[in-house]
């Protein structure tokens, strides 16, 4: 009986360490908070290379399809997933942020918050497991200067 | 007493946990792109023909209104799109390219400059301050002919360059 109880304690002990520390190994970003974990499958995602609009030349465009992953796993409550991010920066060169556009699988493009700011990409309620693959588009002005740029961007799992 | 012992940790634990539990949970990612450098030309036609002659207060000419675009676009630091132009030739006959002129839209007609040198059509400074973006120019030829002129089909080329030092 007391040995029982002694492994259920050593089991919940392990399910708080599971559930208190946050884990970083290689490409994988999760975190397991209390009633939901979020999951990020890849820690760098490229826009690939510059296209052209075939009929409008000068519409230039980097776009990349489901260049990020994500997953909710939750328990209990409901959660929202929040995107925000930086702008895109090379040196001393700055794109704003507001110029990249998101969607999700099968939405629309919709044009990212300014640094700081977020966006509700997902609400989610219930026990599951949840995902879901973001699409991003940054169509040039024309007078960006050549370069890498860089931009972070957050997955945040509130509470609303 | 040792289960009251196990109720007192597990009471005191519980609460510790959900204290510790942060609402938020974040996760980052890097997007990048790479912008390539660029520096473009492009004539919107090969080739302009003047078309027939005409005659005004007795002078005879010919002229091509926007016979020809350039649009370019240069991301370096400096830059600047030239004309120039070889003689006309049918033959061994020639009409020196000096008596062709050309304009812009917006611009008044002036003579082509003799074949080996160059004229600047836009700079950088030009175009501030957006000098990254693709600019089009539209060009139209005058050709007036002087009366020592012998018959024939006459072509020369006309070169724009976009330079870079």
């Amino acid at each position: 009986m007391v040995k029982s109880r002694i492994c259920l304690l050593l089991l919940l002990w392990l399910l708080l360490v599971v559930v208190l520390v946050p884990v970083r190994a290689q490409n994988w970003d999760w975190d397991l908070g209390l009633g939901a974990m979020l999951t990020l499958t890849n820690a760098v995602a490229n826009l690939g290379e510059l296209k052209t609009d075939p009929l409008n030349p000068l519409f230039e465009y980097f776009e990349a399809e489901n260049a990020i992953s994500f997953s909710v796993f939750v328990l209990f409550r409901e959660w929202q997933v929040l995107l925000s991010g930086t702008d895109f920066v090379s040196g001393v060169e700055r794109i704003p942020l507001e110029q990249l556009e998101w969607k999700m699988r099968d939405g629309t493009y919709r044009r990212m918050p300014a640094p700081g700011r977020n966006q509700e990409i997902m609400r989610v309620s219930g026990i599951g497991l949840y995902s879901g693959n973001l699409s991003f588009r940054l169509v040039l002005a024309g007078d960006e200067r050549p370069g890498l740029y860089n931009s972070t961007l957050t997955l945040t799992l509130v509470n609303p | 007493m040792r289960k009251g012992r196990w109720r007192l940790v597990s009471i005191l634990i519980l609460p510790a946990v959900f204290l510790m539990a942060q609402p938020l949970r974040t996760a980052n990612c890097v997007l990048e792109l790479n912008i390539p450098e660029r520096i473009e030309i492009a004539l919107s036609v090969p080739v302009v023909d003047l078309g027939e002659p005409r005659r005004e207060n007795g002078r005879l000419y010919y002229e091509r209104i926007n016979a020809v675009q350039v649009d370019y676009r240069c991301t370096q630091d400096d830059w600047e799109v030239r004309i120039s132009a070889e003689d006309f030739r049918d033959g061994h006959r020639t009409i020196p390219i000096s008596r062709l002129q050309w304009r812009t839209e917006d611009g008044i007609y002036q003579d082509m400059p003799m074949s080996g040198r160059y004229a600047v059509l836009a700079r950088k400074r030009d175009h501030q301050p957006r000098p990254g973006i693709k600019h089009s120019k539209r060009i139209s030829y005058r050709l007036e002919l002087r009366g020592d002129e012998w018959g024939g089909t006459y072509s020369a080329p006309i070169t724009y360059t976009l330079f870079v030092p």
